[in-house]
């Protein structure tokens, strides 16, 4: 009588630990498959801001099967590491010239990677009150 | 014997669950370094990436005010050249210099006062038409 019982409470257990198991494995598939890969990081001229191309995650590659390299663009506040921007899906092959316009005073600056990513009303790098030196001279 | 209502079983699962996730998410949190800064190497073959020492490297080595780690990758194809064990980078040091292509061409990299990197094929090596690089001689 008594082993029987100790018997279904490991049964119990193990079932426990088994779900326990699958759960996390499901979570961390689930996370495997919708996380993009970085491919490189590139700064801006005067390191104020910071362009991260991924790789596609593998649900985005499926889904866009026709594109030969698809990723996405990230532009960051390198100081504070603040997200200014996500780019949708886009085909890199043949399409990956970044094009820093940050130099007119104001907002009205752009960031744009190939022909499809842009980033609109960026501030300029040397938007007061600028350390940098480059900036005194202007 | 008091009989044990059926859902207590079902919240020891559940708890067992819980703690285990707490337990993952405290040991990817005390591992976990934050990104810090990155740099790309004057022809864009080779990249640093300085991320801030994990809260347990920063128990480890109490020692240093700033504690980071530094990784070297090839960008294409995609590879970890070099990783840096703990160093500092307090007191302004946080300056990658790349000895990778002309007029510096000796196969190194510094990345503040302690990180170095050698043997790093040069940039020349895959990129002969980079300005200047030697020609080839035919």
């Amino acid at each position: 009588m008594k082993n029987k019982m100790a018997n279904r409470i490991d049964i119990k257990k193990i079932q426990c630990i088994a779900c326990c198991l699958i759960l996390v494995a499901a979570i961390f598939l689930a996370w495997y498959l919708s996380s993009p890969t970085l491919h490189n990081r590139y700064n801006s001229p005067l390191h104020i801001y910071r362009l991260e191309v991924y790789d596609a995650s593998w649900f985005q590659k499926m889904m866009y099967r026709d594109f030969a390299e698809p990723s996405v663009v990230r532009l960051y506040q390198s100081n504070g590491q603040k997200l200014l921007g996500t780019s949708p899906v886009v085909d890199r092959w043949r399409n990956d010239a970044i094009v820093w316009n940050l130099d007119s005073p104001g907002s009205a600056n752009d960031v744009q990677f190939g022909k499809d990513v842009r980033f609109d009303q960026l501030r300029s790098e040397c938007e007061p009150p600028s350390p940098l030196l480059v900036c005194m001279k202007q | 014997m008091v009989m044990q209502p059926k859902f207590f079983k079902k919240t020891h699962c559940f708890f067992w669950l819980l703690g285990g996730s707490a337990i993952i998410w405290v040991g990817w949190r005390l591992s976990f370094q934050e990104f810090m800064f990155s740099d790309n190497s004057p022809h864009m073959t080779y990249r640093v990436d300085v991320h801030h020492a994990s809260i347990l490297q920063r128990l480890i080595h109490y020692e240093l005010d700033e504690p980071v780690v530094v990784r070297l990758y090839r960008i294409e194809p995609r590879g970890l050249l070099g990783k840096s064990p703990v160093v500092d980078m307090s007191g302004g040091t946080a300056q990658v210099s790349w000895h990778t292509a002309p007029p510096l061409d000796f196969n190194m990299v510094y990345v503040g006062r302690d990180a170095i990197f050698n043997n790093i094929p040069s940039e020349c090596k895959n990129q002969k038409s980079l300005p200047g690089c030697p020609k080839d001689e035919k």
